[in-house]
């Protein structure tokens, strides 16, 4: 379970321009002992955040500590303590899987690097072909796992996993939750995940960010978040949809109406009153009402809410 | 096997991944082609001349020629390879890697750096060393062939530094491969280009094209050796044989110094 007592990064009014794009326009989140789910659509500026974290940018405003150091000025410090997976994996392919990690490990200091590749080769799940193999003959899944079993060497204190299921078919995907899964439960490590595949997230993280150009809309504990969505974001189906869209954006109780599909999401201040307003308005609008339900206790469902 | 700020493992893991198939055979193959088909020259030279004067002479020349042929593979060679070391590392993620583990970039700038210059020069010295044995036993002038080749060995080395220096800046500010690569390639085959312009094109500022990186190299040979040009003597006379290996010095650390900073201070980041 995440430790909301103890903080390992925090971030404060981050802000970094590539020219004169805005990667990240005030963004302000905390790390916590635990699994850390970084959520957010493409360019949302997830990837630049963990750059950033690791000293390979620089911030042009704002805070950035990762286990009390100056995520620019103390990097190496830094970087003693975590493990990264990249969204862009790449390795020394000419190498077999076993030998690439003795590398890393020689890399990072570990005592008995062999020791450590095995062990780590065998928490992915690739034992067999990290012996014998040459990287280039890996597949993507083989791969990826390979890149969690570098992210693994040494034990670090956090593991930040950047988009690590983005390039992989569904059964590969769901292979490397199960691994992050069990790495939680077995071994007791920390991550930060940042992904755009949501349904993914919600089976392994406690705490997220939500994050949508480049700041973040919302942050805390999954189970609490979720429950918010339970009771303030609705999907109704109706005929005509536009007349009652009108009435419900000029409602007090309402946040936000956006149509999405058949349905038409409904965000709400105070779900009472909502229910009791709607069929006025539904009657109002000359609209036949066909279904009401609440939307879908997930993080997609989250997220459209936090951005609307 | 750790080295302050120098790792072995990675410099043979870096060497394998910047020299494999069909790379080295290809670096190979080219110097050695260019290298061996000059020694014919060497060998005509010294059956057909009589005046020992005129044969020290031509000797001097030819084997100065041995070099400079060598050294244009070889400039090219080292501007591609640092390129491809450094850009397509960053193209492919690698060095994102490298950078996000616990080691100094001073070590990875090194390493990466160390990585083409190494086996280059071993190699030129290796194809130059060979000349020297087989033109050993067909010059009349045996130790004087000893001598130039034995002074080739660092002026193809300051030269090799001087264009992966160059490159590996390019390379850095780019970080792209195909891109850094022809600007390289531009830039050594510019370099060379400028020693070939005539007064006629110009002006008094040819006179200053012997101390240019490609023409630097070989006057220092040329004057080490007693060398005089045919024609009028020009600027080359007025810098002693020494001066001239400091300005080798100078140029091997030319752009590799700035470069260094520019990438372990991170001004590279791009912001």
């Amino acid at each position: 379970m995440t430790d909301f007592t103890e903080v390992l990064g925090e971030f404060e009014n981050l802000v970094k321009r590539f020219n004169t794009t805005h990667a990240l326009s005030g963004l302000s989140f905390k790390i916590y002992k635990g699994i850390n789910g970084l959520i957010g659509p493409n360019g949302a500026g997830k990837t630049t955040t963990i750059k950033l974290s690791l000293g390979l940018i620089k911030a042009n405003a704002g805070k950035a500590e990762v286990f009390g150091f100056d995520c620019w000025k103390e990097s190496l410090a830094i970087r003693r303590k975590i493990g990264v997976l990249y969204e862009k994996v790449a390795y020394y392919d000419h190498l077999t899987g076993l030998e690439h990690l003795k590398l890393i490990a020689n890399l990072k200091g570990i005592p008995d690097p062999t020791a450590e590749s095995k062990k780590v080769l065998k928490l992915v799940e690739l034992e067999e072909e990290a012996h014998t193999r040459k990287i280039k003959g890996y597949s993507a899944g083989m791969r990826q796992r390979l890149g969690l079993a570098h992210a693994l060497l040494g034990r670090p204190e956090l593991v930040i996993l950047d988009e690590p299921t983005s390039n992989l078919d569904p059964l590969g995907r769901a292979r490397v939750i199960e691994i992050i899964n069990t790495l939680k439960k077995d071994e007791g490590f920390s991550f930060l995940i940042s992904s755009h595949i949501l349904p993914e997230l919600e089976r392994v993280c406690e705490h997220v960010v939500l994050m949508h150009r480049g700041k973040a809309i919302r942050e805390g504990p999954l189970e609490q978040l979720l429950s918010e969505v339970e009771s303030q974001a609705f999907m109704i189906k109706v005929e005509p949809a536009a007349p009652l869209m009108k009435l419900l954006k000029a409602e007090e109780c309402v946040k936000d109406v956006k149509l999405e599909g058949d349905y038409v999401l409904v965000v709400v201040t105070d779900s009472k009153v909502f229910k009791k307003r709607l069929p006025v308005l539904v009657s109002k609008a000359e609209a036949s009402l066909e279904e009401v339900k609440v939307a879908g206790r997930d993080l997609e469902s989250l997220f459209r809410m936090a951005v609307s | 096997m750790k080295i302050k700020n120098f790792d072995l493992t990675l410099l043979k893991a870096d060497m394998r991944k910047v020299w494999s198939r069909p790379t080295f055979e290809l670096a190979v193959g080219l110097v050695f082609f260019i290298s061996i088909t000059t020694v014919q020259t060497l060998f005509e030279i010294t059956t057909v001349s009589g005046f020992q004067s005129d044969f020290n002479y031509l000797v001097t020349e030819s084997l100065v020629r041995i070099t400079s042929t060598q050294m244009l593979p070889l400039v090219i060679l080292s501007g591609i390879l640092v390129s491809l070391s450094f850009a397509r590392d960053y193209e492919q993620g690698l060095m994102q890697t490298l950078l996000s583990l616990p080691v100094s970039r001073t070590s990875i700038f090194t390493v990466k750096f160390v990585a083409v210059v190494l086996p280059l020069t071993l190699l030129s010295w290796g194809i130059t060393l060979f000349i020297m044995v087989m033109n050993y036993f067909t010059a009349a002038s045996g130790l004087l062939v000893l001598q130039v080749s034995f002074w080739a060995l660092p002026v193809t080395f300051f030269a090799v530094m001087f264009y992966a220096g160059l490159a590996s800046l390019i390379a850095l500010a780019l970080k792209k491969t195909i891109t850094s690569t022809l600007a390289t390639v531009l830039a050594g085959f510019f370099v060379s280009f400028i020693t070939t312009l005539t007064p006629e094109v110009l002006g008094p500022i040819a006179d200053y094209l012997v101390f240019t990186p490609y023409a630097a190299p070989l006057w220092a040979l040329k004057r080490l050796f007693g060398t005089r040009p045919l024609s009028e003597p020009g600027l080359e006379m007025n810098l002693p044989p020494w001066g001239f290996f400091i300005l080798l010095i100078f140029y091997a650390f030319v752009f590799l110094v700035p470069t260094y900073f520019y990438f372990t201070k991170r001004f590279e980041v791009k912001e």
